[in-house]
């Protein structure tokens, strides 16, 4: 008997320490084929399914509805049927136990070992190895075990008299626990900066194919290059010890009606504005027909969240877990050309003038570019009477710029501003 | 005629009627119990002793006091509750202490007390004697018999004065006394005398010929005192035929005086009265003891810290004998007291072994009275001698309460501060043996939380001897208990794989078991003879349970170094108490409180505890009783899954 496929639990590419099982799709011993999809599965940011890469029969280790930890191996697939797989394990088991010298392992941690196939090596300094312990080591979890420990337990009186209760979502309480893991240190400070719109869009926008009008593409685009230069805000915060990332993977977050996620852009900094652009549409519409794939969820190195199109003024947003700062884009005051934008940073990774530094340079970077000599005229503005576009200006006369009732600056046509 | 003896029986009469007086002005707080017509016995005995000598007296110990003292401001004061009485006002009437002089409300308790203090003497070899006062009624009390049955075997030179007045409280003599009194003391070879009090010459008499007796003849006697109190027991539960009480009055010796020397009567009672009236206008304006005076507030949150623990590879019974050998080689005040202690069987446990051979003057194997041996070890203790007592099983030291409750424990309080009682009382708990339900209890919860008593439990990584010599040092009395398991155990030889020990800066050390490298996440508190069954079941339930626990074994179980477990619950959040007794009202329980009322963050707590039932002998019945090592680790593991 021999196994064909191990599936584990995404390790690497998923911050979760669990997922849930949402559904399986086979019997035990039951024969699978290539492509087949086996189980799907809930992350704190979306479902996905796993298929088979061979032809075999399935054993599952688990159940539906369970929350199974990351790292864990959910199915085997044989090149027979199973027929009693607990005896293996308990001879691996004795096996390991005589290798091991002085470390004491659980049996819970044991088991993962022996599952997994883990180096026993990664231990040989240990006294007692616990799960904790290995997950540790294997990097699947943060050492701050205690900290949760130490937080106090508020306990709210609820009165169901006055109130009405209702469960969180599922996806709500993955959202906490995600936001919680640098929230809970209460050590989170927000700078806040005004970047003057004047003029910005006229020189962006014929950059721009999707998302006319919008900061988000050049917020992205130029954060990636300050990353870099800053590192502390690609980083985070983990025992006593910041860890930092080499890569630069920028991501946003989307709200549609399919629930708060954050979306990738890998080694974002090597991207171009257009470039930059496209992604965002297209993880957009991946988002809007539920086709994120976990890979496009992972692994994200600093946050932007961008709530211009809701109108927000300013707001506080919230440090993603393994991040130490993210930043919130607020909506354009037409009335002021003003846009703030604000940097949340983990104090335990870096401090306030920092932040201030790191802000100001990017407001520089966005704001530089209406000053910028450009050679391209942004040809699609179109009278606002006719909707002329200049392009088809053809007596290259050009368009008037004018003030309307509502106080907001137009283009209009020299037809229309003169008269037929 | 000795009419100084009338000025001094008087002078008792006057200050006992004044207190009378006193109460029903409300000027006295608590109880009176006056020895009005008794005068006589406390002049003829209390007057004719030594300074040197001693009195151990009850509830009606007035007379006795001044007759023996003649410190009447300092009791008068102590009754009008001022600072200046003779115990600071906190034993008033019934709780007197002066030099020799000392009086407690329990009847009987002070017997053995008394023989305690004899004893040293004797061991001093100083011919100084003593005398305990008790009533009739004490005669019901089998403790006196206890008391009577050593003093005769050991030749203790103390005399019992019993001042039979035929009643007890209100019944008479005659529903509740069987036979014959003298007859009682004669059983026990202890020599007797009798004297009344309405014949003054004869009783002074008596009273010298009884005293040279025992100071001769260093041997006990019995000196039985028929008398009649003219006053109520205490003031208004007085139902007797007022003619009986008439007829003594009329035979009683200063109402015959008063009558028959009128003037010189008169005389005396003038001046008695006027001095005694200057004595408690004066006493008025002094000002009672405060909470601070009385109360000291003793911080158990000290500093400490830790530092390995030492492997002796000796067994624990064979290093408790070795400190009774060098001590007792250095020191001939330390006496060795119990049951079956003598060469060659030398104690149920053997920790008595070879001393007797030794040291045949400081070690006394006793009849079985645990009561009186226990009460004897007190006195040996206020007369200045080190008293080890061995009660040979714990289940026995029941026995002893009273003289753990209200004798030990309350005389350095009540007494104002004025003498300290370093008894030390040892006793093996515990079962796993089959004893049965009255050998193998672990009785613990009823030592802890006493009043200035100290209790430690011994254990096998902490080197008995380290103990012992800090016990030795104490002024206040100790409980030490020590495990039947445990004695043939080696200290500390049982090291458990990838945990070090580690034991704490105390006076009675704090052993702490604890992962080599990882940080704790659960604690376990325990103490004697549960020490090992933790220790085997540590790496268990690691593997089981996940969790790395840190084990604290404490040596002081009462009053409890508390800090160390708040420090350690602290960091780990979780508490396991394992102890021998049961749950409820235990040593678990009170840690568990105390650790509640010091940390605020919510915490998983768990009391593991034999069943409450008596221990069964039969061995499947007991194993499923006792905490022992399967038991525990179910109770734990079940506590997790709940």
């Amino acid at each position: 008997m021999k196994v064909l496929q191990e599936i584990k639990i995404p390790q690497e590419s998923v911050n979760d320490e669990y997922v849930s099982v949402v559904q399986m799709f086979f019997e035990n011993n039951e024969f699978v084929e290539i492509g087949d999809v086996l189980i799907e599965l809930e992350s704190s940011k979306t479902i996905f399914a796993i298929e088979s890469q061979v032809d075999g029969y399935i054993k599952y280790f688990c159940k539906e509805e369970q929350d199974v930890s990351v790292g864990e191996i959910i199915i085997q697939i044989f090149d027979q049927i199973v027929e009693n797989q607990l005896v293996e394990v308990k001879k691996t088991h004795l096996l390991f136990e005589e290798k091991i010298e002085n470390t004491i392992f659980s049996k819970k941690a044991l088991l993962y070992i022996e599952q997994n196939n883990i180096d026993n090596s990664k231990f040989k300094n240990f006294d007692f190895v616990n799960l904790d312990d290995v997950f540790l080591i294997l990097g699947l979890k943060n050492s701050s075990k205690n900290e949760e420990k130490t937080q106090k337990t508020i306990q709210i009186n609820v009165d169901e008299t006055k109130v009405l209760l209702e469960d969180i979502s599922k996806n709500k309480k993955r959202e906490i626990d995600y936001l919680k893991a640098v929230q809970y240190a209460n050590l989170n400070s927000l700078v806040n900066i005004n970047i003057d719109t004047k003029g910005l869009f006229l020189k962006i926008n014929p950059h721009l194919k999707y998302l006319k009008n919008s900061l988000l593409p050049v917020i992205i685009f130029e954060t990636s290059k300050l990353l870099k230069k800053y590192p502390e805000f690609n980083a985070y915060f983990v025992d006593n010890q910041i860890a930092i990332f080499k890569d630069i993977n920028v991501g946003f977050a989307i709200d549609m009606d399919n629930g708060l996620k954050t979306v990738k852009i890998s080694d974002t900094v090597s991207k171009s504005i257009q470039q930059i652009e496209k992604e965002v549409f297209e993880l957009s519409n991946k988002y809007i027909d539920n086709k994120l794939s976990v890979d496009d969820l992972s692994d994200i190195t600093f946050t932007i969240t961008d709530l211009s199109s809701e109108g927000a003024s300013s707001f506080v947003p919230l440090i993603n877990k393994n991040n130490s700062a993210i930043i919130g884009v607020s909506a354009n005051d037409e009335k002021l050309d003003r846009t703030t934008i604000s940097l949340a940073f983990d104090h335990r990774v870096t401090a306030g003038k920092k932040a201030t530094i790191f802000l100001r340079e990017l407001k520089n970077r966005i704001e530089s570019y209406a000053q910028r000599e450009s050679n391209e005229i942004d040809k699609s503005i179109k009278c606002y009477k006719c909707f002329k576009s200049l392009n088809d200006d053809f007596n290259d006369v050009g368009f008037l710029k004018v003030v309307v009732k509502n106080g907001q600056e137009k283009y209009i046509c020299q037809t229309c501003f003169t008269g037929f | 005629m000795n009419k100084s003896s009338y000025y001094n029986a008087l002078e008792i009469r006057v200050i006992e009627n004044k207190f009378l007086e006193l109460f029903s002005e409300g000027k006295l707080n608590g109880t009176v119990h006056t020895s009005v017509g008794q005068e006589f016995s406390a002049i003829a005995f209390a007057g004719q002793l030594q300074q040197t000598d001693f009195i151990f007296s009850n509830h009606r110990c007035h007379g006795h006091y001044i007759a023996f003292t003649g410190d009447k401001v300092g009791l008068i004061a102590e009754l009008m509750g001022k600072k200046n009485g003779t115990c600071g006002g906190v034993g008033s009437s019934q709780h007197l202490c002066k030099g020799n002089f000392f009086s407690n409300g329990i009847q009987g308790g002070i017997i053995p007390v008394a023989a305690g203090f004899a004893l040293a003497n004797k061991l001093k070899k100083n011919k100084n004697i003593g005398i305990v006062f008790i009533g009739d009624g004490t005669l019901g009390e089998g403790v006196l018999y206890e008391t009577l049955n050593i003093i005769s075997k050991w030749e203790i030179p103390l005399l019992i004065v019993c001042e039979n007045n035929s009643y007890a409280q209100s019944t008479q003599q005659k529903v509740n006394l069987a036979g014959d009194i003298l007859k009682r003391a004669d059983a026990f070879d202890v020599k007797t005398f009798k004297s009344n009090t309405w014949n003054v010459e004869k009783i002074i008499d008596e009273a010298e010929k009884s005293i040279d007796y025992v100071r001769n003849n260093q041997k006990p006697a019995f000196h039985l005192v028929d008398t009649y109190r003219l006053n109520a027991h205490s003031k208004g539960d007085d139902n007797r035929n007022e003619d009986e009480v008439k007829s003594f009055y009329d035979k009683d010796p200063l109402n015959v005086f008063s009558v028959d020397n009128k003037k010189l009567y008169e005389e005396y009672y003038n001046e008695i009265s006027n001095q005694i009236n200057k004595i408690v206008t004066d006493l008025e304006s002094v000002p009672e003891l405060s909470l601070a005076e009385y109360f000291e507030n003793n911080s158990i949150f000290n500093e400490y810290s830790w530092t390995d623990l030492n492997s002796e590879n000796v067994r624990q019974v064979q290093l408790i004998n070795e400190f009774f050998k060098e001590k007792m080689a250095l020191d001939d005040k330390v006496v060795f007291i119990g049951e079956d202690v003598l060469s060659p069987y030398g104690g149920a446990f053997k920790v008595a072994k070879d001393l007797s051979e030794k040291f045949p003057e400081n070690v006394f194997s006793t009849p079985i009275s645990e009561a009186a041996i226990t009460g004897i070890s007190n006195g040996l203790a206020l007369a200045g001698m080190k008293p080890f007592l061995e009660i040979m099983f714990g289940d026995f030291i029941t026995l002893a309460f009273d003289q753990i409750i209200n004798h030990a424990s309350k005389f350095y309080h009540m007494y104002n501060k004025q003498i300290t009682c370093p008894v030390v009382i040892r006793t093996p708990m515990g079962g796993g043996r089959g004893y049965g339900p009255t050998h193998s209890q672990s009785l613990e919860k009823f030592l802890i939380g006493i009043d200035n008593v100290t209790v430690l439990a011994l254990n096998t990584l902490i080197n008995p001897k380290e103990i012992y010599t800090e016990v030795l040092t104490e002024q206040h009395p100790v409980i030490v208990i020590e495990n039947k398991l445990d004695y043939g155990k080696k200290i500390n030889k049982n090291f458990v794989k990838n945990y070090k020990f580690e034991k704490s800066s105390h006076k009675y050390p704090i052993a702490k078991i604890c992962p080599v490298k990882s940080d704790p996440n659960a604690t376990i508190v325990t103490y004697g003879g549960t020490t090992n069954v933790v220790l085997n079941l540590l790496e268990k339930l690691f593997v089981e349970t996940e969790l790395k626990f840190e084990l604290l074994v404490i040596s002081k179980i009462s009053p409890v170094d508390i800090n160390v477990i708040i420090d350690s619950v602290q960091k780990t959040k979780m508490l396991f108490v394992v102890e021998e007794g049961s749950a409820m009202g235990g040593f678990g329980s009170e840690i568990i409180a105390n650790i509640s009322e010091n940390i605020d963050d919510k915490l998983f707590t768990k009391r593991i505890a034999s069943l409450p039932v008596p221990i069964p002998s039969v061995k499947s019945l007991e194993n499923e009783v006792l905490t022992l090592e399967q038991n525990v680790f179910n109770q734990i593991i079940k506590s997790l899954n709940k």
